[in-house]
């Protein structure tokens, strides 16, 4: 298995029709930047890198690490093959939003999470910014690990976006019910506004729309949004590593009931996410 | 001639006089308009009528995963509830997305008492506005006696 998706490069001409991926034309395998997926067995050619989890324990089918999205390749699809990427970025460049997301790594783990520009070969669609963990590194930090699990999870998409307090982002809310259909929903720009002014938020998760309380991602990813006007205590990294902990118990929305405030160690283990981003930004690199 | 007019003139009344019965539908459009495919079988009501008959309020929960989630307003939602007394139908009328998202995981579940007219219970419909306020883990609710009016 690649332990980076940007180190490999793929040998094809050819686009898979099912996947949209580039298809070596010798062996007939779909190159998603991590693995290869071979499209008529359904199946990965090498294990997914994610650590066994509680979820995973529950959904056997999820245990199987050469399976591809749960064997329903007609409902749900990996587009990039790579689960974490970085999308609007009001700070500047996605290299200081990507370098806000390190600053609340240890000082060690910071050189084994890495920036890839995506092109279409490397994993990652054209305009796309992407973060790849090394799987092969083993880290004590929980912050780490937790973002070395979403990135190697293949079967879903997380955003992190830092916009300022009156940016916009699109999300889904419910607007209407009916007992015969359910709910009805609608898209509707939302912005981080001022929390301080007990008007907004400083970092929030939407996950995609399904389990779990909305308002829902506008798509199906889950959008992480954290406020670069008031990110509160820790200031962005704390909130970014806070809401990808929030990504992590809920399983990218699969569990999202698992990651509501109040239930189980939900509280700790954000407030742990911040404490350690905010021990792990006094080592400046 | 004379008939034919004392019976437009009967008619005219007995039109007036059900119109004047029903439960101010010309005063809450809104209500009627949001469920208009149906409107015909539901009686229009205004809140007063709404909050006499509620029974049941079922506790809003927080949104789910906010770090320093701070909003308070007001959620206006035009019910539809079933000759039964469940919620069979809702639209939000107003309100912010964290506030909808909270309440209207709940409306489904408040309770009504039976609305009777002639002896026999209806669908009715109306407006009801909830005051709220959201932290990260925690949501406070309150129905308001009226729709405020103009902006939150």
């Amino acid at each position: 298995m690649p332990p980076r998706a940007c180190l490999f490069s793929a040998a094809s001409d050819h686009q898979s029709v099912s996947t949209g991926k580039e298809r070596d034309t010798e062996s007939g395998l779909d190159y998603f930047g991590d693995r290869y997926y071979a499209s008529s067995m359904g199946r990965w050619m090498s294990p997914d890198p994610i650590w066994v989890t509680d979820d995973r324990l529950a959904d056997p089918q999820r245990l199987n690490l050469y399976s591809y999205v749960e064997n329903k390749p007609l409902t749900l699809t990996d587009p990039h093959g790579d689960d974490v990427t970085l999308g609007t970025c009001a700070s500047g460049s996605a290299q200081s939003c990507f370098n806000q997301v390190q600053a609340g790594l240890a000082k060690d783990d910071r050189s084994h999470v890495h920036l890839v520009a995506g092109d279409g070969k490397n994993g990652f669609a054209k305009g796309v910014n992407g973060i790849t963990v090394d799987q092969d590194y083993k880290s004590d930090s929980k912050n780490f690990q937790v973002l070395q699990s979403l990135a190697g999870d293949h079967s879903a998409t997380a955003r992190v976006d830092v916009l300022n307090s009156n940016d916009q982002v699109t999300i889904k809310v419910a607007v209407g019910y009916n007992a015969k259909t359910g709910n009805q929903y609608q898209e509707s720009p939302i912005s981080p506004g001022n929390p301080s002014k007990n008007d907004g938020f400083e970092g929030y998760t939407f996950f995609p729309l399904g389990e779990g309380p909305g308002p829902y991602s506008d798509g199906n990813y889950t959008d992480v949004v954290v406020n670069n006007s008031d990110s509160g205590r820790g200031g962005v990294p704390a909130s970014i590593h806070h809401e990808l902990r929030h990504v992590f118990l809920g399983d990218f929305g699969r569990s999202a009931s698992k990651a509501l405030h109040g239930t189980g160690n939900v509280d700790q283990q954000t407030k742990a996410a911040e404490d350690e981003a905010i021990k792990n930004q006094k080592d400046k690199p | 001639m004379i008939g034919r007019k004392l019976l437009l003139g009967a008619c005219f009344l007995g039109c007036l006089a059900l119109h004047l019965m029903s439960y101010g539908s010309a005063q809450l459009p809104t209500c009627c308009t949001a469920n208009s495919d149906h409107a015909k079988d539901v009686i229009c009501v205004p809140t007063t009528v709404m909050l006499a008959h509620l029974l049941h309020i079922e506790k809003a929960k927080a949104p789910c995963c906010g770090k320093g989630l701070s909003e308070h307003g007001v959620v206006v939602a035009s019910m539809e509830v079933s000759p039964r007394g469940d919620v069979v139908r809702f639209h939000i009328l107003q309100g912010k997305p964290f506030g909808s998202a909270s309440i209207s995981q709940v409306l489904p579940l408040w309770k009504f008492k039976p609305l009777l007219k002639h002896e026999r219970a209806k669908t009715f419909c109306g407006p009801i506005a909830i005051r709220y306020e959201l932290s990260d883990s925690s949501v406070e609710t309150a129905v308001l006696p009226e729709i405020p009016h103009g902006p939150e």
